[in-house]
């Protein structure tokens, strides 16, 4: 038995995930005003794939990314897709996402904790 | 993550902060200025106006990042003068009329203006609003470590 409970590097990875998409998002908010900006987002590559085949999660490494411009958005006068209401939408919902994969985290540590000090 | 990029978000959030804020400035001068008829190149104030850009870090030649540590927020470019034409009054008294009595003043427009004012303003707060989500999260980040050790 490892003494690293698996769920251990897959929070990391979601974790690590939500950071990134937040950053995509604060670069769409910045941009909000700036002429012919396309709203951009991330693609996390194979991730899904990368934990089914390794249900141990013991060499999950390094979240792959890839940041593409959204298409089909409707855009503005000024040629810009940000949409603010959407953005402002995304950045709570990946807040709170962060705060519940750092909440389970935090609570398996807990766990791991009372079990070796057996209080 | 890295310990750079914890801070990497406040940055992207921050350029937006910088370059609203720059807007207002550039928007408050205008309106200060809608009615001087003088400036030192000469003739009457002309409207300025700030020209953002999406900043990408190390893709020159890119138009389009792939890498998520291109990301970095807007630039100003450039603060350019508004060339629309300038409005003519008739106002023979001013010091500045010529002989027909006209005064050619600013194209400073004040409903122009305050939609721009209002727009940067808006701009700020989703901004501040990103900066203060993302201090959140890192604080419940680091709460994990306070009960270890």
């Amino acid at each position: 038995m490892s003494v690293k409970p698996a769920q251990f590097d897959m929070l990391r990875e979601m974790l690590s995930a939500a950071d990134l998409r937040h950053q995509v998002i604060s670069q769409n908010i910045a941009n909000v005003n700036t002429p012919g900006y396309k709203r951009q987002d991330l693609e996390f590559s194979d991730l899904l794939a990368k934990v089914l085949s390794d249900p141990d999660g013991n060499n999950l490494g390094d979240v792959e990314t890839r940041v593409f411009e959204v298409t089909g958005m409707p855009e503005r006068a000024d040629g810009n897709s940000v949409d603010i209401d959407l953005e402002l939408g995304q950045l709570s919902k990946n807040a709170m996402k962060y705060q519940t994969f750092a909440q389970v985290l935090a609570s398996n540590l807990a766990m791991m904790r009372s079990a070796i000090s057996g209080r | 993550m890295g310990l750079s990029s914890i801070l990497s978000a406040s940055d992207i959030s921050a350029t937006g902060l910088a370059a609203e804020r720059r807007r207002m400035e550039v928007v408050a001068n205008n309106i200060a200025n809608a009615h001087s008829t003088r400036t030192p190149e000469g003739g009457p104030y002309r409207r300025q106006e700030v020209v953002f850009a999406a900043a990408y870090q190390n893709a020159l030649g890119m138009s389009r990042p792939t890498d998520i540590d291109q990301l970095g927020g807007v630039q100003i470019v450039g603060i350019q003068p508004d060339m629309t034409d300038l409005p003519r009054v008739y106002q023979p008294g001013h010091p500045d009329a010529d002989e027909d009595g006209m005064v050619t003043l600013p194209n400073v427009s004040m409903p122009n203006e305050m939609v721009d004012l209002i727009t940067a303003s808006r701009g700020y707060e989703a901004n501040l609003r990103a900066l203060r989500m993302y201090r959140q999260m890192a604080e419940q980040a680091l709460s994990i470590l306070r009960g270890v050790g």
